[in-house]
C-alpha cells in the first residue's frame, strides 16, 4: 500500500501513478536517525521514535541492503532554507517506480552496534538478519513494539501523519455534519462539498444567473404565508387514501371505554406538520370515550404529549386527565426502556408524570398492567428507528397491534414493515390532518375560519417541483445556445460539441 | 481477574436477554426484567453524567471569552430547567419554558429547513447523469403524488405513488435492514464469544 503524498490516497503495492489524483509515485526518500536509525520521512524535522533533530542527517536515495524493503515516499515541495527537507526532481508524468532505477530500500540496523544501549545485547527482533535490537529498557518499556518498521514494511500512515499537518480530527458522518452540509447548501456561494464532489456555483448557478437565492427565500417564504391568503384552497379538493379511511375506520370501531396507548415520539421541529394530525387522531379517541395513556421515548415528546391533550380537554371539557387520559412518562435508554415498558407499565412508571400519583391512583389505567391490555399504540414519530424499536421490543414480544403517524418523510421507510404487517396503518403527516378529518366526517379544516396548513404545504411542494424543471429547462436551453453559437463560429461545420461534465460522471 | 469477571457477566447477561426472547419461562422473564431494569437506572445516571460534564465543560471557559456569554445562558438554562423540573415536574413554570421557549427555538430551527430543501432542489437536481434523471423524476412524482389535491389531479397518481413505495422503496429499504440485522448479529456474535469486549 503506497499512500500518495499528494492527495492521501492509498494505492497497491507497486502502483506507478496515484489512483485518485495521477501523481507519479516514483522518486521517494527516505531520512534515517542518526541518532536510532530509524526511518522517517524525508521531510521530518525529528525523528519520529527518539526526537531526535534530523538536520544534517543523509537521505537515503538509494541504500543497498539484504532484504528489507520499504515503501518509498515522495517528499513535498518545501520552502527554501529548511534543510532538513529533501528536493528530488519530480519524474516525468507515468513513470512508474519499476522504470526507477534506483528503488528505495532501507537499512537494516543493529541497535547494539550502534551504541545506543552498549550494555544489552543485541536483541533479534524478527527476520534473523534484518534487525537486531538492543533498545534501552525505558524505550522498549513504552513502545514494545519499537523497531519492528527495519523488519516489517512502513507504515504509510505514520508517514502521513508525521508530515500532515495537525488538524481536528473527522469524526464519522453524524447529525452535525448534516447540519453543516444543509448550512452550506444554503449560504455558500462559491461551491459545495458533498461527499467529495463539489458542486460549483458556477456551473449550477449559471443557467438562471437571475434566479439567486433571495429569489428562492421569498418563494418558500409565500409558500409558508400562503394559508392565510388563499382561504384554504386545497382543503376543498383533497381526497382521503385508502389508508387513511382504513385508519379512521379502525379506530371508530375501539369500543369507548377502551385504552390506546399514544407515544409521542417527536419534538418541535416536526410538530408543524405532525401536530396537526396527531390532533384529528387524538380528538376521534377522545369523541367515542376511549382512553389515551401518553407516553414518549423522545424528551422533548412530554411536552408535545401535555401540549396537545391540554388543548384536547379544553375542547372538550368532560375529557379529564387521570380519568379519561393520563401522560406516563419518558421511557429512557429507548430499547431497553421499551421493552421495560412493554413488559410492565407499573414498573416502567412508578408515578404519572403530571399528577406524580402512583399509576394505581388514576382510573385511565384501571385493568391496564402492560401494553398487552391496550387495545393498540399509536407511534406518532418523526424517526423510522423509533418505529423500528417499538416493532422489535414490543410488537414482536406483546403482539400487540401499533399503527404509525409519521412525517412524510418517514413514510417510504415504513414500507416494508406495513407490508410484513408488523405495522397496522402507516399515514403520513403532510395532508393526513385534512384527509383523516373527512374519513371521520368531520370537515377537511379543524375549525371554521382555522388556517390549515395544506395550502402552504402543497405551495412549499410546487415551488419545489418548479425550481427542480425550472432550473434543468434552463440549463437545457443555455446548452442550446452554446452549441448553436459554436456552429455559427464554425461556419456551421463543425460538429457538436460535447456537453461538458465532470470526469466521474458525477455532479461536479 | 476482574476482566475475566467482566467477559463472564456480559456474556452472562447477553445470553440470559436472547434467551428470554426466544423462551417463554417465569424466571427467565423475571431475570430480564431486573436486567432492564438496571439499564434504565443505568441511563439515567448516564443523563445525570452528561449533565455534570456539560456542566464542567460550560463553567471552565477560559478562552478569548467570545463563547463565555454563551455559556452562561447554557448554565442558566440547564440549571433553572433542571430545578425546577425536578421540584415541580409538569409544573406551569416548566409548561411555559417549553411552549415559550424551546418550542419556538425548535420550530424555529425546523422550519429553516424548507429554505435549504428549495435551494438544494435548486442546485441539486441536475440533470447531467441517468441516475439524476430517475431522481429527479422519482422526487417530482413523489412530490406531485402527496399533494393535497393529487387524487383530484389524477387517480392514477396515488397509484403511482403506491408502486414506487411498495416495490423500489421497499427493496432498497429491505436491503439496507438485511444489512443492519446481518451486521447486528455479527457484533452480537463476537460480543457473545468474547472476540469484542468493548466494556472491560
Amino acid at each position: 500500500m503506497i499512500l500518495c503524498p499528494s492527495c492521501s490516497q492509498r494505492n497497491p503495492e507497486g502502483a506507478a501513478t496515484c489512483q485518485a489524483c495521477g501523481e507519479s509515485l516514483a522518486g521517494y526518500v527516505y531520512r534515517i536517525c542518526p541518532s536510532c536509525d530509524a526511518v522517517n520521512a524525508a521531510e521530518s524535522a525529528f525523528c519520529h521514535r527518539c526526537l531526535t533533530p534530523l538536520d544534517g542527517s543523509v537521505a537515503l536515495d538509494a541504500v543497498a541492503s539484504e532484504d528489507v524493503a520499504v515503501t518509498p515516499y515522495k517528499p513535498h515541495l518545501d520552502p527554501p532554507g529548511h534543510n532538513a527537507r529533501v528536493h528530488l526532481p519530480r519524474p516525468p508524468k507515468g513513470a512508474g517506480r519499476t522504470e526507477d532505477p534506483t528503488p528505495i530500500l532501507a537499512t537494516p540496523v543493529t541497535h547494539a552496534s550502534r551504541g545506543a544501549s552498549p550494555d544489552l545485547p543485541g536483541r533479534p527482533i524478527a527476520g534473523g538478519n534484518a534487525a537486531a535490537e538492543g533498545l534501552d529498557p525505558l524505550t522498549l518499556a513504552r513502545d514494545p513494539l519499537a523497531g519492528l518498521d527495519q523488519v516489517l514494511p512502513f507504515e504509510e500512515g505514520v508517514l502521513a501523519a508525521q508530515r500532515a499537518p495537525l488538524k481536528p480530527a473527522r469524526a464519522a458522518w453524524d447529525a452535525s455534519e448534516e447540519a453543516d452540509l444543509y448550512q452550506r447548501v444554503a449560504t455558500e456561494p462559491a461551491s459545495l462539498a458533498v461527499a467529495g464532489h463539489v458542486v460549483s456555483a458556477a456551473t449550477v448557478a449559471r443557467p438562471l444567473p437571475r434566479l439567486g437565492r433571495a429569489v428562492l427565500y421569498l418563494l418558500v417564504l409565500a409558500a409558508a404565508l400562503a394559508p392565510w391568503f388563499s382561504g384554504n384552497i386545497t382543503g376543498a379538493l383533497v381526497r382521503p387514501r385508502a389508508s387513511v379511511m382504513a385508519f379512521a375506520s379502525d379506530l371508530s370501531a375501539i369500543p369507548a371505554g377502551d385504552a390506546v396507548l399514544v407515544a409521542f415520539d417527536y419534538g418541535p421541529t416536526s410538530a408543524g406538520e405532525l401536530d396537526p394530525l396527531a390532533l384529528a387522531a387524538l380528538q376521534g379517541l377522545a369523541s367515542r370515550g376511549v382512553r389515551i395513556l401518553a407516553l414518549s421515548t423522545d424528551p422533548a415528546g412530554l411536552g408535545q404529549a401535555q401540549r396537545l391533550l391540554e388543548a384536547l380537554s379544553a375542547g372538550a371539557p368532560e375529557y379529564r386527565y387521570g380519568e379519561d387520559y393520563a401522560i406516563l412518562g419518558f421511557v429512557p435508554a429507548q430499547e431497553a426502556g421499551l421493552r421495560a415498558a412493554g413488559e410492565s407499565l407499573r414498573t416502567a412508571f412508578p408515578l404519572d408524570y403530571r399528577q406524580a400519583q402512583p399509576l394505581d391512583a388514576l382510573p385511565a389505567l384501571s385493568g391496564i398492567a402492560s401494553v398487552r391490555d391496550v387495545e393498540r399504540v399509536i407511534v406518532i414519530s418523526d424517526d423510522s428507528q423509533a418505529l423500528r424499536r417499538w416493532i422489535e421490543q414490543v410488537q414482536s414480544r406483546s403482539g400487540v397491534h401499533i399503527d404509525a403517524l409519521v412525517t412524510a418523510a418517514v413514510e417510504p421507510l415504513l414500507a416494508p414493515f406495513r407490508q410484513s404487517r408488523q405495522l397496522g396503518h402507516v399515514v403520513a403527516a403532510a395532508t393526513g390532518a385534512a384527509e383523516f378529518r373527512l374519513a371521520s366526517g368531520a370537515p377537511a379544516v379543524s375549525a371554521p375560519g382555522a388556517v390549515d396548513h395544506t395550502d402552504g404545504y402543497a405551495a412549499l411542494a410546487i415551488v419545489v417541483v418548479a425550481v427542480a424543471v425550472a432550473t434543468n429547462v434552463a440549463e437545457l436551453a443555455a446548452w442550446s445556445r452554446r452549441i448553436a453559437a459554436r456552429r455559427t463560429r464554425h461556419g456551421g461545420t463543425h460538429a457538436a460539441p460535447r456537453r461538458p461534465r465532470a470526469a466521474s460522471g458525477k455532479v461536479r | 481477574m476482574a476482566r475475566i469477571l467482566a467477559i463472564v457477566a456480559a456474556i452472562a447477561c447477553g445470553l440470559l436477554i436472547l434467551a428470554d426472547f426466544f423462551l417463554v419461562d417465569p424466571i427467565l422473564d423475571a431475570l430480564g426484567a431486573i436486567l432492564t431494569e438496571g439499564v434504565l437506572i443505568l441511563a439515567a445516571f448516564a443523563l445525570l453524567l452528561g449533565v455534570v460534564n456539560l456542566l464542567g465543560v460550560h463553567t471552565r471557559m477560559n478562552g478569548s471569552g467570545r463563547g463565555r456569554p454563551y455559556s452562561a445562558i447554557l448554565l442558566v438554562a440547564l440549571v433553572g430547567t433542571f430545578v425546577i423540573g425536578v421540584l415541580r415536574p409538569a409544573s406551569e413554570e416548566l409548561t411555559w419554558i417549553f411552549d415559550y421557549l424551546y418550542f419556538p427555538l425548535q420550530a424555529t430551527m425546523g422550519a429553516l429547513l424548507a429554505f435549504f430543501v428549495v435551494s438544494a432542489a435548486y442546485r441539486a437536481f441536475k440533470l447531467r447523469s441517468v441516475s439524476a434523471i430517475i431522481l429527479l423524476v422519482s422526487s417530482v412524482i413523489v412530490l406531485i403524488t402527496q399533494l393535497p389535491f393529487s387524487a383530484a389531479l389524477s387517480p392514477v397518481l396515488p397509484a403511482v405513488r403506491e408502486w414506487i413505495y411498495a416495490i423500489p422503496v421497499t427493496a432498497g429499504v429491505r436491503g439496507i435492514l438485511l444489512g443492519v440485522a446481518l451486521g447486528t448479529i455479527a457484533t452480537t456474535l463476537r460480543v457473545l464469544l468474547a472476540v469484542d469486549h468493548p466494556y472491560a
